[in-house]
Order: C-alpha cells, then structure tokens, then sequence
C-alpha cells in the first residue's frame, strides 16, 4: 500500500467554491439538465485522474515495451460502452421528454487524415483530448499550454473546414441502423476481443511478468484520496458515460467546445467568424450566438477540469508537477496544435469520435483508432527529439 | 508560488466565462427542444457538426 499525502485544503476549497458557483448559474440560468452534465463531467474528471485513464501513455507504453495493460483496459471500456450504448440509443431519456443519439459521422479522408495527425501529435503533446483537460485541470503547466494551443488548432480546424468537407468521403455508416442489435453486438464485441487477445499476446510473448489481471490491482484502499486500478476508471467512464447520453441526448464529446472557445476568443479581438462555413452549419451556428456556459461540451469541459483538480488535492499531488524546459513546451505547442487541427478533420478525439463513435456503431470510431495508433506509432518517434 | 498563479490564470478563465455568460437564459439551445419540434436533439452535436442529418458532405 501507498502512502497518501497530505490533503491540499486551499486548492481543494478553491474547486468547490468554483463548482458550488457553476452548479448554481447552470441550474438557476439554465437548467436541470446543463447542472446535470456538469455534474456528470465532475465525474468524468475525477474518474480520469484517479484511474490516470490516457490513451497517450497507454498507446506509447505498448508501441515501445508492448506492455499492453492500458490498451487492455480500454478494450474494456469499449466493450461494456458498445453494450450499454446499443441498448440506449435510439431510446428515450430519463431525463428529458426526447430521443438519445449516437455519435455517427462520415467515413472520410478527413477522417484518416485527422485521425492520424491527432495520434502522432498527441504523443507530442503528452495528453489526448480527455487527458489534456484533467491533467491540465491537475496542475500540470505544460497541459495548460497543450490546452491553450489545442483550442488554436481546432480554430484554425474550423476555418479549413470546407476544404476537408469537399474530399471523399463514403458518407456516415451508422451500424445499429443497417443491422439488427444483436448483428451489431457480436461484430463489434468480436473485434474488440480480437483487439484485447492481439495486444494481450505480444505483451505475453514480450513481457515475462505479464498478467492479465493487473489492470484490477488496488494500490489503496481508499478510492477518494488513492489511486484507482485501471479496471475502475473503464467501469466508472461508462457509468458517466450513460448518465451524459440521458442528460445531454448525446454521447461524451470533447474538443468541439475548443474550437468554440477559440472563436468565442477571437471574435472578442474584432474577428467575424460567424461568414466561415463551419459556423455557420446548425449547432455551431447556434453555439456561436449563446454563451459560452450554454453549450453542454463547455460544460461537462469545465465539470472534467474542476473533478481532476479537487482529485488531484485530494491526493496531494497538485504541486507535485515535474519540471517543464523549453524542448518540452515546443512539444506542448506543436502536439497541442495539431491535436486540434486534426479533431476538427476527424470529427472528434480519442472521446468523440473513437470512443462514443466506437460505442455508437459509427464506422468512422473504427477508421479513427486504426489511423491514430499508427499516427500515434510515429509521434512516439518523433516524441524522443523532445522528451 | 507556482499554485498561486494557475490558480489565478484559472479564476481569469472561469471569470471570462461567467461574464461572457447570457443570464437571461439562452437564445436557442437545441437540448430543450423537445421531441417533434424541430428535430430536438438531432441537432446536438456529438462530434461538432450535428447528427448524422448533417453529414451529407
């Protein structure tokens, strides 16, 4: 067992303050449901954190030492989210009077293209979408300016957008709606034990201490202040997972709220983005005239940022950041900029477009993660020129 | 030191927010749409652009 440390109380305090205060403006100025993501995204961030749940460090471990351990767990993660998710889209809210959607989008060269910018630069980066906002929410220095150039990217995304919009593309392929339910649960479970078996075996023939059930190892006892096995995070982000799609009508989605931030940003410099193409489609033009706090990504974004950081004072890890040198800020710049140009091309991050599209039955999920862990196999390469 | 200045770089950002924020509640957001008006939550945006109504290109 680990010893904890000491708890951070002002780091803490400041996070509860900060959610009390968004808590109630979601609520009072908009609603049950804006309180509910961001609820809901509180969790997300604090399962995150406690599980150290990345697809970055995870890929990169098996890339470079097969150790298959995170890849394993997020299999995981995918099964159980292909099931549940089969079962509730296309079904009615518990929470609202309307239907629940998936996370569908088209099976396009953007996609590849995308797809595998974003794995390549997240290994510079050090954090994928979900790992960028809790461990930038944890304070990690370096995350801050990934996030900061992130938001550029996927602007700069948004600006090209009816370039990558005007190249082929095999239009959206939803699975559930061309297949019977059970049709869709055995393709897409066989794939993901297929996944599980391969990534398992050459870890096995690699790795003499390999064991399969290390991803359920505790390290503490105390699930609030210690760290979680991996087994716990995969579980737990498919429970919140299922409460974002009956609150929000949609699965989990990330860095669309970044480029919206970005043009939030800049049209405070005096720049009209509203005549681009990209928002002017219907909810980024809709996003675009509200407020910030209005759109449900903000939201559970904020929620991510405000779980990691009262888990990571709980944990006493807040101040325990390493070092950031110059090599590692350019890394930060480049992997954070790309990372943002290549989710708007792609449809999403490792969340958006790999894990709710996987979990949805949008082909695109699958073209997604096969394009980003090759992408994600050269950005481990590049990624020794800076770390 | 260092937990001092994130700290206030994060009070500005949240600040920011709040004050960009509409209290008067919201101009159109298609999550209060309820089913058969308007195509509700069609229009949320699991990946940004919509569902999959808008994804033709």
């Amino acid at each position: 067992m680990v010893t904890l440390k000491k708890v951070e109380t002002p780091v803490l305090l400041f996070g509860i303050i900060f959610i009390l205060l968004f808590a109630y403006i979601t609520h009072s100025s908009i609603g049950l449901r804006h309180l509910l993501v961001f609820l809901i995204g509180i969790g997300l961030g604090f399962s995150l954190y406690k599980s150290s749940f990345g697809f970055t460090g995870g890929w990169r471990n098996f890339i470079e030492t097969k150790d298959s351990s995170s890849l394993r767990a997020q299999f995981v993660m995918l099964g159980l989210a292909v099931i549940v998710f089969s079962f509730v889209i296309g079904s009615k809210s518990f929470v609202y009077d309307g239907i629940i959607i998936g996370a569908i989008a088209p099976v396009s060269i953007s996609v590849v293209v995308g797809s595998f910018i974003f794995g390549w630069a997240m290994q510079l980066g050090g954090g994928c979408g979900s790992g960028t906002l809790f461990t930038a929410g944890s304070g990690n220095t370096k995350m801050v300016v990934t996030l900061i150039f992130f938001i550029i990217g996927s602007l700069v995304g948004t600006y090209h957008f009816s370039f990558w919009s005007s190249v082929p593309s095999l239009g959206a392929i939803s699975l559930l709606d061309n297949y019977t339910k059970t049709e869709v649960l055995i393709f897409q479970l066989s794939l993901i034990v297929f996944g599980y078996w391969l990534v398992s075996y050459f870890d096995k023939k690699k790795n003499k201490n390999f064991s399969q059930f290390n991803i359920f190892n505790f390290k503490d006892t105390n699930i609030i202040r210690g760290t979680w096995p991996l087994i716990l995070g995969s579980i737990s982000l498919v429970f919140f997972s299922f409460l974002m799609l009956h609150a929000a009508g949609h699965p989990w989605s990330v860095t669309f709220s970044f480029g919206l931030w970005g043009a939030k940003i800049i049209t405070l410099l005096g720049v009209d983005v509203s005549n681009w193409t990209y928002w002017q489609l219907s909810y980024p033009a809709i996003a675009l005239e509200n407020s910030l706090l209005a759109d449900p990504t903000t939201v559970s974004n904020l929620g991510i940022i405000l779980g990691a950081l009262i888990a990571s004072a709980l944990s006493g890890n807040f101040s325990n950041q390493l070092p950031v040198n110059k090599k590692l800020l350019v890394a930060a710049i480049i992997g954070g900029f790309f990372m943002g140009y290549g989710a708007r091309l792609a449809f999403g991050c490792n969340i958006g477009a790999l894990f709710s599209g996987i979990a949805s039955g949008s082909v695109h999920g699958w073209v997604w993660f096969l394009f980003a862990f090759i992408g994600s196999y050269f950005g481990v390469k590049t990624r020794k020129y800076f770390y | 030191m260092k937990n001092i200045i994130f700290l206030s770089l994060l009070t500005l950002i949240f600040a920011i927010i709040l004050y960009e924020h509409n209290y008067s509640g919201v101009a159109y957001n298609p999550l209060f749409h309820k089913e058969g008006e308007t195509s509700g939550s069609i229009n949320a945006m699991p990946c940004g652009l919509g569902g999959s109504h808008n994804h033709k290109h």
